[in-house]
Protein backbone atom coordinates (compact mmCIF):
# COMPACT_ATOMS: atom_id res chain seq x y z
CA UNK A 1 0.00 0.00 0.00
CA UNK A 2 1.40 3.36 -0.86
CA UNK A 3 1.86 5.93 1.87
CA UNK A 4 -0.87 8.18 0.61
CA UNK A 5 -3.60 5.57 0.82
CA UNK A 6 -2.36 4.37 4.18
CA UNK A 7 -2.36 7.95 5.41
CA UNK A 8 -5.89 8.52 4.21
CA UNK A 9 -7.14 5.30 5.81
CA UNK A 10 -5.41 6.19 9.07
CA UNK A 11 -7.00 9.60 8.95
CA UNK A 12 -10.41 8.05 8.45
CA UNK A 13 -9.79 5.54 11.23
CA UNK A 14 -8.81 8.35 13.60
CA UNK A 15 -11.53 10.68 12.50
CA UNK A 16 -13.27 12.21 15.43
CA UNK A 17 -16.67 10.64 15.89
CA UNK A 18 -19.54 11.98 17.91
CA UNK A 19 -20.22 10.31 21.22
CA UNK A 20 -23.07 7.92 21.43
CA UNK A 21 -26.24 9.72 22.17
CA UNK A 22 -27.26 8.46 25.61
CA UNK A 23 -30.88 8.66 24.63
CA UNK A 24 -30.16 6.39 21.71
CA UNK A 25 -28.13 4.07 23.94
CA UNK A 26 -30.97 3.81 26.43
CA UNK A 27 -33.52 3.37 23.71
CA UNK A 28 -31.54 0.53 22.17
CA UNK A 29 -31.07 -0.95 25.62
CA UNK A 30 -34.82 -0.93 26.10
CA UNK A 31 -35.32 -2.41 22.68
CA UNK A 32 -32.98 -5.27 23.45
CA UNK A 33 -34.76 -5.85 26.73
CA UNK A 34 -38.06 -6.00 24.91
CA UNK A 35 -36.54 -8.60 22.63
CA UNK A 36 -35.56 -10.58 25.70
CA UNK A 37 -39.16 -10.61 26.82
CA UNK A 38 -40.20 -12.16 23.52
CA UNK A 39 -39.72 -15.83 22.86
CA UNK A 40 -36.58 -16.24 20.86
CA UNK A 41 -37.64 -17.03 17.32
CA UNK A 42 -36.26 -20.30 16.19
CA UNK A 43 -34.99 -20.52 12.65
CA UNK A 44 -37.47 -22.16 10.36
CA UNK A 45 -35.23 -25.09 9.52
CA UNK A 46 -34.53 -25.70 13.19
CA UNK A 47 -38.24 -25.77 13.88
CA UNK A 48 -38.71 -28.23 11.07
CA UNK A 49 -36.07 -30.54 12.48
CA UNK A 50 -37.53 -30.73 15.96
CA UNK A 51 -38.15 -34.39 16.86
CA UNK A 52 -41.78 -33.73 17.67
CA UNK A 53 -42.32 -32.07 14.31
CA UNK A 54 -40.55 -34.92 12.55
CA UNK A 55 -42.67 -37.51 14.32
CA UNK A 56 -45.87 -35.67 13.47
CA UNK A 57 -44.76 -35.27 9.86
CA UNK A 58 -43.89 -38.95 9.58
CA UNK A 59 -47.25 -39.95 11.03
CA UNK A 60 -49.06 -37.60 8.70
CA UNK A 61 -47.25 -39.01 5.69
CA UNK A 62 -47.89 -42.58 6.79
CA UNK A 63 -51.56 -41.77 7.34
CA UNK A 64 -51.87 -40.12 3.97
CA UNK A 65 -50.22 -43.08 2.25
CA UNK A 66 -52.52 -45.46 4.12
CA UNK A 67 -55.62 -43.51 3.15
CA UNK A 68 -54.55 -43.22 -0.46
CA UNK A 69 -53.81 -46.91 -0.75
CA UNK A 70 -57.04 -47.79 1.05
CA UNK A 71 -59.29 -45.54 -0.92
CA UNK A 72 -57.59 -45.60 -4.26
CA UNK A 73 -59.80 -47.00 -6.95
CA UNK A 74 -58.31 -49.74 -9.06
CA UNK A 75 -57.13 -48.51 -12.39
CA UNK A 76 -60.19 -48.20 -14.56
CA UNK A 77 -60.03 -50.35 -17.60
CA UNK A 78 -61.29 -49.38 -20.98
CA UNK A 79 -61.73 -51.03 -24.30
CA UNK A 80 -58.63 -50.72 -26.41
CA UNK A 81 -60.69 -52.21 -29.19
CA UNK A 82 -64.07 -53.82 -29.35
CA UNK A 83 -66.47 -55.12 -31.94
CA UNK A 84 -69.59 -57.15 -31.51
CA UNK A 85 -69.36 -56.79 -27.76
CA UNK A 86 -72.05 -55.96 -25.25
CA UNK A 87 -71.31 -54.49 -21.90
CA UNK A 88 -73.30 -54.41 -18.71
CA UNK A 89 -72.08 -51.69 -16.38
CA UNK A 90 -73.23 -51.67 -12.74
CA UNK A 91 -76.20 -49.39 -12.35
CA UNK A 92 -78.25 -51.11 -14.98
CA UNK A 93 -76.41 -49.52 -17.83
CA UNK A 94 -76.28 -51.69 -20.87
CA UNK A 95 -74.11 -50.93 -23.84
CA UNK A 96 -75.03 -53.15 -26.69
CA UNK A 97 -72.11 -52.26 -28.88
CA UNK A 98 -68.98 -51.66 -26.90
CA UNK A 99 -66.39 -49.60 -28.68
CA UNK A 100 -62.87 -48.42 -28.21
CA UNK A 101 -62.43 -46.05 -25.29
CA UNK A 102 -65.47 -47.25 -23.35
CA UNK A 103 -64.58 -47.12 -19.67
CA UNK A 104 -65.18 -50.34 -17.82
CA UNK A 105 -65.74 -49.68 -14.13
CA UNK A 106 -65.52 -52.26 -11.42
CA UNK A 107 -68.09 -55.01 -11.84
CA UNK A 108 -68.64 -54.45 -15.52
CA UNK A 109 -69.64 -57.60 -17.37
CA UNK A 110 -68.35 -57.95 -20.88
CA UNK A 111 -69.90 -60.35 -23.32
CA UNK A 112 -68.15 -60.88 -26.61
CA UNK A 113 -70.50 -61.99 -29.33
CA UNK A 114 -69.91 -64.97 -31.64
CA UNK A 115 -68.32 -62.73 -34.21
CA UNK A 116 -66.93 -60.12 -31.89
CA UNK A 117 -63.66 -59.44 -30.22
CA UNK A 118 -62.38 -57.07 -27.59
CA UNK A 119 -59.12 -55.96 -26.12
CA UNK A 120 -59.13 -54.90 -22.50
CA UNK A 121 -56.07 -54.21 -20.40
CA UNK A 122 -53.81 -55.85 -22.91
CA UNK A 123 -55.88 -59.02 -23.01
CA UNK A 124 -57.75 -60.15 -26.11
CA UNK A 125 -61.16 -61.57 -25.41
CA UNK A 126 -62.15 -64.21 -27.90
CA UNK A 127 -65.63 -64.63 -29.37
CA UNK A 128 -68.06 -66.06 -26.86
CA UNK A 129 -66.09 -64.89 -23.86
CA UNK A 130 -67.80 -63.47 -20.83
CA UNK A 131 -65.57 -61.49 -18.53
CA UNK A 132 -66.03 -59.39 -15.44
CA UNK A 133 -63.87 -56.51 -14.25
CA UNK A 134 -62.71 -57.36 -10.73
CA UNK A 135 -60.15 -55.23 -8.92
CA UNK A 136 -59.25 -53.53 -12.15
CA UNK A 137 -58.45 -56.82 -13.84
CA UNK A 138 -60.37 -58.74 -16.46
CA UNK A 139 -61.62 -62.05 -15.13
CA UNK A 140 -62.79 -64.49 -17.77
CA UNK A 141 -65.71 -66.37 -16.29
CA UNK A 142 -67.27 -68.05 -19.28
CA UNK A 143 -66.15 -69.32 -22.61
CA UNK A 144 -68.44 -70.30 -25.41
CA UNK A 145 -67.94 -73.77 -26.88
CA UNK A 146 -66.47 -72.17 -29.95
CA UNK A 147 -63.45 -71.35 -27.80
CA UNK A 148 -61.30 -74.16 -29.01
CA UNK A 149 -57.61 -73.75 -29.01
CA UNK A 150 -56.06 -73.88 -32.38
CA UNK A 151 -52.78 -75.71 -32.67
CA UNK A 152 -50.14 -73.11 -32.15
CA UNK A 153 -46.52 -73.48 -33.08
CA UNK A 154 -44.32 -73.06 -30.08
CA UNK A 155 -41.19 -71.01 -29.96
CA UNK A 156 -39.97 -71.90 -26.52
CA UNK A 157 -39.97 -75.62 -26.15
CA UNK A 158 -39.88 -75.53 -22.39
CA UNK A 159 -42.83 -77.80 -21.99
CA UNK A 160 -41.99 -80.98 -20.17
CA UNK A 161 -44.20 -82.90 -22.49
CA UNK A 162 -46.61 -82.34 -25.32
CA UNK A 163 -48.13 -85.74 -25.60
CA UNK A 164 -51.50 -84.73 -24.12
CA UNK A 165 -51.89 -81.44 -25.91
CA UNK A 166 -54.96 -82.41 -27.83
CA UNK A 167 -56.92 -83.56 -24.86
CA UNK A 168 -55.91 -80.56 -22.79
CA UNK A 169 -56.67 -77.84 -25.21
CA UNK A 170 -60.17 -78.78 -26.09
CA UNK A 171 -62.92 -77.24 -24.10
CA UNK A 172 -65.00 -79.81 -22.37
CA UNK A 173 -68.54 -78.45 -21.98
CA UNK A 174 -69.29 -80.88 -19.20
CA UNK A 175 -66.76 -79.29 -16.92
CA UNK A 176 -67.81 -75.68 -17.24
CA UNK A 177 -69.09 -75.44 -13.70
CA UNK A 178 -67.83 -72.25 -12.16
CA UNK A 179 -65.25 -72.75 -9.47
CA UNK A 180 -66.53 -72.32 -5.97
CA UNK A 181 -63.67 -70.16 -4.87
CA UNK A 182 -62.69 -66.93 -6.51
CA UNK A 183 -59.36 -66.71 -8.17
CA UNK A 184 -59.22 -63.00 -7.61
CA UNK A 185 -56.49 -60.73 -8.74
CA UNK A 186 -54.80 -60.64 -5.38
CA UNK A 187 -51.44 -61.96 -6.35
CA UNK A 188 -50.07 -62.57 -2.89
CA UNK A 189 -49.68 -66.21 -3.62
CA UNK A 190 -48.21 -65.61 -7.00
CA UNK A 191 -44.50 -65.54 -7.27
CA UNK A 192 -43.28 -62.62 -9.29
CA UNK A 193 -41.51 -63.41 -12.50
CA UNK A 194 -37.92 -63.71 -11.49
CA UNK A 195 -35.70 -66.41 -12.80
CA UNK A 196 -37.88 -67.99 -15.41
CA UNK A 197 -37.70 -71.38 -13.85
CA UNK A 198 -40.82 -73.38 -14.33
CA UNK A 199 -40.12 -75.79 -11.54
CA UNK A 200 -39.17 -73.52 -8.68
CA UNK A 201 -42.58 -73.45 -7.08
CA UNK A 202 -42.61 -74.34 -3.43
CA UNK A 203 -46.33 -74.67 -3.02
CA UNK A 204 -47.90 -77.87 -1.92
CA UNK A 205 -48.99 -79.72 -4.96
CA UNK A 206 -52.53 -80.87 -5.30
CA UNK A 207 -52.47 -84.53 -5.61
CA UNK A 208 -54.19 -86.13 -8.51
CA UNK A 209 -57.56 -87.34 -7.43
CA UNK A 210 -58.50 -90.95 -7.61
CA UNK A 211 -62.14 -90.14 -8.07
CA UNK A 212 -63.71 -91.28 -11.25
CA UNK A 213 -67.06 -89.57 -10.82
CA UNK A 214 -66.09 -85.99 -11.42
CA UNK A 215 -63.12 -83.90 -12.20
CA UNK A 216 -64.34 -80.68 -10.65
CA UNK A 217 -64.29 -81.72 -7.05
CA UNK A 218 -61.38 -81.08 -4.81
CA UNK A 219 -59.97 -83.95 -2.79
CA UNK A 220 -61.80 -82.60 0.29
CA UNK A 221 -65.18 -83.01 -1.40
CA UNK A 222 -64.77 -86.44 -2.90
CA UNK A 223 -66.93 -88.17 -0.32
CA UNK A 224 -69.42 -89.06 -2.99
CA UNK A 225 -66.73 -90.63 -4.98
CA UNK A 226 -65.46 -92.59 -2.04
CA UNK A 227 -68.51 -93.42 0.09
CA UNK A 228 -66.60 -95.75 2.30
CA UNK A 229 -64.70 -93.05 4.01
CA UNK A 230 -64.84 -89.33 4.69
CA UNK A 231 -61.14 -88.98 4.97
CA UNK A 232 -59.64 -87.23 2.01
CA UNK A 233 -57.71 -89.59 -0.11
CA UNK A 234 -54.03 -89.70 0.30
CA UNK A 235 -52.12 -88.27 -2.59
CA UNK A 236 -51.43 -90.89 -5.09
CA UNK A 237 -47.79 -91.62 -5.29
CA UNK A 238 -46.29 -92.34 -8.66
CA UNK A 239 -44.88 -95.78 -9.07
CA UNK A 240 -41.45 -94.45 -8.46
CA UNK A 241 -42.50 -93.25 -5.01
CA UNK A 242 -41.74 -89.61 -5.76
CA UNK A 243 -44.42 -86.94 -5.70
CA UNK A 244 -44.71 -85.07 -8.93
CA UNK A 245 -44.58 -81.31 -8.71
CA UNK A 246 -47.12 -79.75 -11.04
CA UNK A 247 -45.41 -77.71 -13.66
CA UNK A 248 -46.65 -75.41 -16.38
CA UNK A 249 -44.91 -75.12 -19.72
CA UNK A 250 -45.69 -71.79 -21.33
CA UNK A 251 -44.95 -70.72 -24.87
CA UNK A 252 -45.58 -67.50 -26.68
CA UNK A 253 -46.24 -67.14 -30.36
CA UNK A 254 -46.17 -63.84 -32.12
CA UNK A 255 -49.35 -62.99 -33.95
CA UNK A 256 -50.43 -60.07 -36.07
CA UNK A 257 -51.19 -56.48 -35.14
CA UNK A 258 -48.99 -56.49 -32.08
CA UNK A 259 -50.65 -59.51 -30.60
CA UNK A 260 -49.28 -62.74 -29.30
CA UNK A 261 -50.74 -66.01 -28.14
CA UNK A 262 -49.82 -67.60 -24.87
CA UNK A 263 -50.32 -71.35 -24.73
CA UNK A 264 -49.50 -73.64 -21.93
CA UNK A 265 -49.75 -77.16 -20.65
CA UNK A 266 -49.68 -78.44 -17.13
CA UNK A 267 -48.20 -81.66 -15.83
CA UNK A 268 -49.56 -83.85 -14.41
CA UNK A 269 -52.56 -83.37 -16.63
CA UNK A 270 -55.05 -84.33 -13.99
CA UNK A 271 -54.10 -81.64 -11.52
CA UNK A 272 -57.19 -79.93 -10.14
CA UNK A 273 -56.89 -76.40 -11.43
CA UNK A 274 -59.65 -73.90 -10.67
CA UNK A 275 -58.26 -71.09 -12.75
CA UNK A 276 -55.30 -69.30 -14.21
CA UNK A 277 -53.68 -66.00 -13.61
CA UNK A 278 -51.82 -64.43 -16.49
CA UNK A 279 -49.12 -62.08 -15.31
CA UNK A 280 -46.95 -59.73 -17.22
CA UNK A 281 -43.90 -57.93 -16.03
CA UNK A 282 -41.09 -55.71 -17.02
CA UNK A 283 -37.99 -55.30 -14.95
CA UNK A 284 -38.84 -55.50 -11.28
CA UNK A 285 -42.53 -54.83 -11.78
CA UNK A 286 -45.21 -57.30 -12.62
CA UNK A 287 -48.98 -57.22 -12.63
CA UNK A 288 -51.96 -59.39 -13.24
CA UNK A 289 -53.04 -59.09 -16.84
CA UNK A 290 -56.02 -61.39 -16.62
CA UNK A 291 -57.70 -63.94 -14.44
CA UNK A 292 -59.18 -66.93 -16.24
CA UNK A 293 -61.72 -68.71 -14.12
CA UNK A 294 -61.92 -71.49 -16.62
CA UNK A 295 -59.72 -74.45 -15.78
CA UNK A 296 -60.03 -75.87 -19.25
CA UNK A 297 -58.40 -72.87 -20.87
CA UNK A 298 -54.88 -73.37 -22.10
CA UNK A 299 -54.54 -70.36 -24.31
CA UNK A 300 -54.83 -66.61 -24.07
CA UNK A 301 -54.34 -64.00 -26.70
CA UNK A 302 -52.68 -60.84 -25.49
CA UNK A 303 -51.61 -57.49 -26.83
CA UNK A 304 -47.86 -57.06 -26.83
CA UNK A 305 -46.93 -53.44 -27.45
CA UNK A 306 -43.49 -54.12 -26.04
CA UNK A 307 -41.58 -57.24 -26.97
CA UNK A 308 -39.60 -57.09 -23.74
CA UNK A 309 -42.65 -57.68 -21.59
CA UNK A 310 -42.33 -60.99 -19.79
CA UNK A 311 -45.29 -63.29 -19.37
CA UNK A 312 -46.08 -65.98 -16.88
CA UNK A 313 -49.08 -68.15 -16.17
CA UNK A 314 -49.95 -69.26 -12.66
CA UNK A 315 -52.34 -72.06 -11.75
CA UNK A 316 -54.55 -71.77 -8.74
CA UNK A 317 -56.79 -74.21 -6.96
CA UNK A 318 -60.34 -73.62 -5.77
CA UNK A 319 -59.06 -71.96 -2.60
CA UNK A 320 -56.97 -69.55 -4.57
CA UNK A 321 -53.78 -71.25 -3.54
CA UNK A 322 -50.88 -71.43 -5.89
CA UNK A 323 -50.50 -74.77 -7.59
CA UNK A 324 -47.78 -74.04 -10.07
CA UNK A 325 -46.27 -71.28 -12.06
CA UNK A 326 -44.92 -71.42 -15.53
CA UNK A 327 -41.65 -70.49 -17.02
CA UNK A 328 -41.34 -66.90 -18.14
CA UNK A 329 -41.58 -66.10 -21.80
CA UNK A 330 -41.22 -63.00 -23.91
CA UNK A 331 -41.16 -62.38 -27.62
CA UNK A 332 -37.55 -61.26 -27.60
CA UNK B 1 -33.92 -12.19 30.55
CA UNK B 2 -33.38 -8.48 30.74
CA UNK B 3 -35.41 -7.93 33.95
CA UNK B 4 -36.63 -4.36 34.23
CA UNK B 5 -34.87 -3.84 37.55
CA UNK B 6 -31.50 -4.58 36.02
CA UNK B 7 -31.77 -1.74 33.55
CA UNK B 8 -31.40 0.82 36.30
CA UNK B 9 -28.19 -0.72 37.47
CA UNK B 10 -26.76 -1.29 34.04
CA UNK B 11 -27.46 2.04 32.46
CA UNK B 12 -24.38 4.18 32.40
CA UNK B 13 -23.72 7.75 31.50
CA UNK B 14 -22.35 8.87 28.18
CA UNK B 15 -19.13 9.84 29.96
CA UNK B 16 -18.58 6.31 31.16
CA UNK B 17 -19.39 5.08 27.68
CA UNK B 18 -16.47 7.07 26.36
CA UNK B 19 -14.24 5.68 29.06
CA UNK B 20 -15.02 2.04 28.46
CA UNK B 21 -14.67 2.53 24.73
CA UNK B 22 -10.96 2.86 25.18
CA UNK B 23 -10.76 -0.65 26.54
CA UNK B 24 -10.25 -3.46 24.09
CA UNK B 25 -12.07 -6.20 25.91
CA UNK B 26 -14.16 -6.31 29.01
CA UNK B 27 -12.20 -7.85 31.91
CA UNK B 28 -14.92 -10.46 32.47
CA UNK B 29 -15.76 -10.83 28.85
CA UNK B 30 -15.46 -14.61 28.59
CA UNK B 31 -17.68 -15.16 31.60
CA UNK B 32 -20.15 -12.57 30.36
CA UNK B 33 -20.30 -14.16 26.91
CA UNK B 34 -20.89 -17.56 28.47
CA UNK B 35 -23.85 -16.15 30.39
CA UNK B 36 -25.16 -13.75 27.78
CA UNK B 37 -27.33 -16.26 25.98
CA UNK B 38 -29.39 -16.84 29.11
CA UNK B 39 -28.55 -13.84 31.26
CA UNK B 40 -29.83 -10.51 30.00
CA UNK B 41 -27.70 -8.58 32.44
CA UNK B 42 -24.55 -10.15 31.07
CA UNK B 43 -25.49 -9.20 27.54
CA UNK B 44 -26.33 -5.69 28.67
CA UNK B 45 -22.84 -5.28 30.08
CA UNK B 46 -21.31 -6.39 26.80
CA UNK B 47 -23.62 -4.10 24.88
CA UNK B 48 -22.64 -1.09 26.95
CA UNK B 49 -19.00 -1.97 26.61
CA UNK B 50 -18.95 -2.31 22.84
CA UNK B 51 -21.58 0.22 21.80
CA UNK B 52 -19.15 3.19 21.56
CA UNK B 53 -16.70 1.24 19.43
CA UNK B 54 -19.33 -0.11 17.12
CA UNK B 55 -20.93 3.30 16.88
CA UNK B 56 -17.60 4.96 16.02
CA UNK B 57 -16.88 2.26 13.48
CA UNK B 58 -20.25 2.73 11.82
CA UNK B 59 -19.92 6.50 11.85
CA UNK B 60 -16.49 6.41 10.20
CA UNK B 61 -17.87 4.11 7.60
CA UNK B 62 -21.00 6.13 6.88
CA UNK B 63 -20.17 9.66 8.06
CA UNK B 64 -23.68 9.92 9.35
CA UNK B 65 -24.97 9.70 12.92
CA UNK B 66 -28.38 8.43 12.01
CA UNK B 67 -26.90 5.73 9.80
CA UNK B 68 -24.46 4.79 12.53
CA UNK B 69 -27.28 4.41 15.01
CA UNK B 70 -29.23 2.26 12.57
CA UNK B 71 -26.20 0.05 12.10
CA UNK B 72 -25.67 -0.20 15.85
CA UNK B 73 -29.28 -1.23 16.40
CA UNK B 74 -29.10 -3.90 13.74
CA UNK B 75 -25.74 -5.14 14.95
CA UNK B 76 -26.66 -5.57 18.60
CA UNK B 77 -30.02 -7.04 17.79
CA UNK B 78 -28.35 -9.67 15.63
CA UNK B 79 -25.70 -10.23 18.26
CA UNK B 80 -28.30 -10.71 20.95
CA UNK B 81 -30.22 -13.21 18.88
CA UNK B 82 -27.18 -15.27 18.01
CA UNK B 83 -24.89 -14.87 21.01
CA UNK B 84 -25.71 -18.46 21.93
CA UNK B 85 -23.95 -19.68 18.81
CA UNK B 86 -20.78 -17.69 19.46
CA UNK B 87 -17.81 -19.87 20.39
CA UNK B 88 -15.25 -18.17 22.54
CA UNK B 89 -11.81 -17.75 21.05
CA UNK B 90 -8.64 -15.86 21.75
CA UNK B 91 -9.85 -12.77 19.95
CA UNK B 92 -12.81 -12.39 22.25
CA UNK B 93 -16.14 -10.98 21.20
CA UNK B 94 -14.83 -7.98 19.23
CA UNK B 95 -14.01 -9.69 15.90
CA UNK B 96 -17.37 -11.44 15.87
CA UNK B 97 -19.21 -8.24 16.73
CA UNK B 98 -17.35 -6.15 14.17
CA UNK B 99 -17.98 -8.74 11.51
CA UNK B 100 -21.70 -8.32 12.16
CA UNK B 101 -21.29 -4.55 12.12
CA UNK B 102 -19.31 -4.66 8.88
CA UNK B 103 -22.00 -6.70 7.18
CA UNK B 104 -24.76 -4.48 8.49
CA UNK B 105 -22.80 -1.53 7.13
CA UNK B 106 -22.56 -3.16 3.72
CA UNK B 107 -26.29 -3.82 3.82
CA UNK B 108 -26.84 -0.19 4.70
CA UNK B 109 -24.73 0.97 1.79
CA UNK B 110 -26.51 -1.39 -0.52
CA UNK B 111 -29.83 0.14 0.46
CA UNK B 112 -28.37 3.59 0.21
CA UNK B 113 -26.91 2.76 -3.18
CA UNK B 114 -30.31 1.86 -4.46
CA UNK B 115 -31.83 5.12 -3.25
CA UNK B 116 -28.93 7.25 -4.49
CA UNK B 117 -28.65 5.55 -7.86
CA UNK B 118 -29.71 7.40 -10.97
CA UNK B 119 -32.94 5.49 -11.02
CA UNK B 120 -33.47 6.10 -7.32
CA UNK B 121 -32.77 9.80 -7.69
CA UNK B 122 -35.08 10.04 -10.65
CA UNK B 123 -37.82 8.39 -8.64
CA UNK B 124 -37.20 10.75 -5.75
CA UNK B 125 -37.24 13.73 -8.08
CA UNK B 126 -40.63 12.67 -9.41
CA UNK B 127 -42.00 12.27 -5.91
CA UNK B 128 -40.62 15.56 -4.56
CA UNK B 129 -39.11 17.71 -7.32
CA UNK B 130 -38.12 20.49 -4.95
CA UNK B 131 -36.00 18.23 -2.75
CA UNK B 132 -33.51 17.14 -5.41
CA UNK B 133 -29.98 17.23 -3.96
CA UNK B 134 -27.65 19.93 -5.15
CA UNK B 135 -25.28 18.72 -7.81
CA UNK B 136 -22.29 20.75 -6.69
CA UNK B 137 -21.86 19.36 -3.17
CA UNK B 138 -18.17 19.40 -2.35
CA UNK B 139 -16.87 16.20 -0.72
CA UNK B 140 -14.32 15.92 2.05
CA UNK B 141 -11.51 13.43 1.78
CA UNK B 142 -13.26 11.11 4.24
CA UNK B 143 -16.38 11.17 2.11
CA UNK B 144 -14.41 10.30 -1.00
CA UNK B 145 -12.73 7.43 0.78
CA UNK B 146 -16.03 6.15 2.13
CA UNK B 147 -17.53 6.37 -1.31
CA UNK B 148 -14.62 4.45 -2.80
CA UNK B 149 -14.87 1.76 -0.14
CA UNK B 150 -18.56 1.50 -0.78
CA UNK B 151 -17.88 0.66 -4.43
CA UNK B 152 -15.76 -2.38 -3.57
CA UNK B 153 -16.95 -5.93 -3.54
CA UNK B 154 -18.54 -6.77 -0.16
CA UNK B 155 -15.67 -9.04 0.82
CA UNK B 156 -13.13 -6.31 0.08
CA UNK B 157 -15.20 -3.77 1.99
CA UNK B 158 -15.26 -6.14 4.93
CA UNK B 159 -11.50 -6.66 4.87
CA UNK B 160 -10.68 -2.95 4.63
CA UNK B 161 -13.11 -1.83 7.29
CA UNK B 162 -12.28 -4.59 9.75
CA UNK B 163 -8.56 -4.02 9.44
CA UNK B 164 -8.43 -0.24 9.20
CA UNK B 165 -11.66 1.23 10.56
CA UNK B 166 -12.36 -1.28 13.32
CA UNK B 167 -8.65 -1.37 14.12
CA UNK B 168 -8.57 -5.15 14.42
CA UNK B 169 -5.19 -6.72 13.99
CA UNK B 170 -4.64 -9.16 11.15
CA UNK B 171 -5.43 -12.23 13.27
CA UNK B 172 -8.68 -10.84 14.63
CA UNK B 173 -9.77 -9.53 11.25
CA UNK B 174 -9.00 -12.90 9.68
CA UNK B 175 -10.93 -14.64 12.45
CA UNK B 176 -13.85 -12.29 11.93
CA UNK B 177 -13.95 -13.17 8.24
CA UNK B 178 -13.49 -16.86 8.96
CA UNK B 179 -10.28 -17.21 6.98
CA UNK B 180 -6.63 -17.84 7.78
CA UNK B 181 -4.20 -14.99 8.26
CA UNK B 182 -2.57 -15.74 4.92
CA UNK B 183 -5.85 -15.71 3.07
CA UNK B 184 -6.87 -12.54 4.81
CA UNK B 185 -3.62 -10.88 3.75
CA UNK B 186 -4.32 -11.80 0.14
CA UNK B 187 -7.88 -10.49 0.36
CA UNK B 188 -6.68 -7.28 1.98
CA UNK B 189 -3.99 -6.79 -0.64
CA UNK B 190 -6.50 -7.15 -3.47
CA UNK B 191 -8.98 -4.97 -1.62
CA UNK B 192 -6.37 -2.24 -1.30
CA UNK B 193 -5.57 -2.36 -5.02
CA UNK B 194 -9.25 -2.17 -5.84
CA UNK B 195 -9.67 0.73 -3.45
CA UNK B 196 -6.83 2.58 -5.10
CA UNK B 197 -8.44 2.08 -8.52
CA UNK B 198 -11.77 3.32 -7.23
CA UNK B 199 -10.14 6.39 -5.71
CA UNK B 200 -8.41 7.09 -9.01
CA UNK B 201 -11.69 6.77 -10.81
CA UNK B 202 -13.48 9.11 -8.44
CA UNK B 203 -10.73 11.69 -8.28
CA UNK B 204 -9.86 11.39 -11.95
CA UNK B 205 -13.42 12.11 -12.97
CA UNK B 206 -13.74 15.02 -10.55
CA UNK B 207 -13.80 18.45 -12.24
Amino acid sequence: MNDDLQRRLDALANEATPSVDPVFADRLDSHLRSLAAEPVPTPFLQRLLRPSVLVVAAMAIAGAVFLVTRTAEPTQLEFAAATGTSVSIPGDIAVTDGAQGLLLPEGTRITVGPDGSAEVGGVILEPGTVAVVVNGVVEVVELAPVQTVQPVPTTAPAAPTTETTASETTVAPTTTTEPTASTDADADAVVEPDDGAATTTTSTPVAPTTSTTTTTQTPETTTTAAPTTTVPPEPTEPPSGERVQPSIALTITEGQNGQAVLTWTIEPTDVEVAGWVVRRGRGENSEVAAVLRRPEVRRQRVAVPDRNVAWQVVARDADGELIARSNIVRLN
Amino acid sequence: MFPASASVVLRVSSASLDRVSSLSTHPDEQALVARAATDADAFAVLYRHYLPRVHAFAHRRTGNVAAAEDICSATFESAYRSIGSFEWNAGGLAPWLFQIAARKTIDHHRREGRSTSERGQAAMAQLAPGDAPAADVSLHDGDILRSAIGRLRPRYQEAITLRHLANLDTSDAARAMGVSNAVFSVILSRATKSLRRELDNIEGSAP
